[in-house]
């Protein structure tokens, strides 16, 4: 029972999701709004991580596994992505790199600011 | 024989051993390139077209698995709130290093199409591509982008960045874990976490906490640029 009440919690999470996506007039996916739903709800202690916590797991663990049917989609467009197959992997390449050196790049800025701001802190 | 065979169930099945195939080949060879859902792609797609299936046959049963991918997103707040005392510490570089992050990986990924000559739909494919799959997935439907070509994009970059991430970073010089750790999780989501994890603690945990919070910038950033433009 357990296991299923917890599915349950989930499943009520996506149904509020979804409800609050159609609050926003859609402009943000239901799920990640779900998503943003359980993370208040567990920060303010209504909804406990004994809750969802195995269930959840369950999901996290497995997640590549419910995407497999989203991959085979590719099968019936295959023929129309054959002549930019090269050009849709550089621009994944190209761009994960770009990505990362942003993040770190921003990340290492706040760092420093951070830092800065708390040595004129000691000083003064 | 072969009616009695094309059922929901059984393509059900099916899709568990391909994927538990993709799971040990990737605990036995220890590298990120074969990743478990590629490999379980590859032999079911295999499968389907060497039986002749058509794939709303195979999608009888698949469906019922896409079913699950809301879950099990929602699922994704349980891992930031376990690391709650990490984010809180470090709240500051992960919010503005996954923001960053994700403004330039949209940006880049719209210039890049437009150099090379890709249409729009294929661009608002991509758009997502940096981000979890099951919040990417979602953004691409969104925007009118072709679901499947988001799928796979996802998982592509995820392998970049697990196989070529640490390396970059570490020829840039960029070593310190909080930087590293969001770095990689921003850029390729649970993949390279996966790899980030093997780092060192601190790059697991910023990996990990950089999905969601990247997924959740994009996901903003998307939807305030559909409602500007």
């Amino acid at each position: 029972m357990k296991y299923l009440r917890q599915l349950g919690i989930l499943f009520a999470l996506c149904t509020a999701g979804e409800l609050l996506a159609y609050a926003v007039g859609g402009r943000l996916p239901g799920n990640v709004l779900g998503m943003m739903l359980m993370f208040v709800l567990l920060c303010t202690g209504l909804l406990k991580l004994s809750h969802v916590e195995e269930t959840a797991d369950f999901f996290l663990k497995n997640m590549a596994f419910f995407f497999l049917p989203a991959c085979l989609g590719i099968l019936e467009l295959f023929e129309q992505l054959r002549p930019v197959l090269g050009r849709l992997l550089l621009v994944c390449l190209i761009t994960t790199f770009l990505t990362a050196l942003a993040a770190a790049g921003t990340v290492k800025l706040v760092l420093a600011l951070q830092r800065r701001h708390a040595d004129k802190k000691e000083v003064g | 024989m072969r009616d009695t065979l094309n059922t929901p169930v059984t393509w059900l099945a099916l899709s568990v051993l391909a994927y538990e195939i993709g799971l040990r080949l990737n605990r036995k060879l220890r590298t990120p390139i074969c990743n478990p859902l590629l490999v379980a792609a590859i032999l079911m797609g295999a499968v389907l077209v060497l039986t002749g299936t058509p794939l709303a046959d195979y999608n009888a049963g698949g469906g019922f698995l896409t079913l699950f991918l809301t879950p099990a997103t929602v699922a994704l707040a349980v891992p930031i709130y376990r690391q709650l005392e990490v984010l809180k510490k470090n709240l500051l570089p992960i919010l503005a290093g996954a923001l960053v992050g994700s403004i330039v990986s949209i940006g880049s990924v719209i210039l890049l199409c437009r150099l090379f000559g890709l249409d729009d739909t294929l661009t608002h494919s991509l758009i997502p591509k940096s981000v979890t799959t099951p919040i990417g997935v979602q953004l691409s439907g969104m925007l009118g982008g072709l679901t499947p070509v988001t799928a796979i994009a996802i998982i592509i970059t995820g392998l970049f960045g697990a196989v070529l991430l640490p390396a970059f970073l570490k020829l840039l010089r960029i070593t310190d874990p909080v930087t590293v750790g969001i770095a990689i999780g921003t850029a390729s989501h649970a993949v390279g976490t996966s790899r980030a994890i093997e780092l060192g603690e601190t790059e697991g945990a910023m990996s990990g906490l950089a999905i969601g919070v990247a997924g959740l910038m994009t996901a903003m950033l998307v939807s305030l640029g559909a409602a500007v433009l």
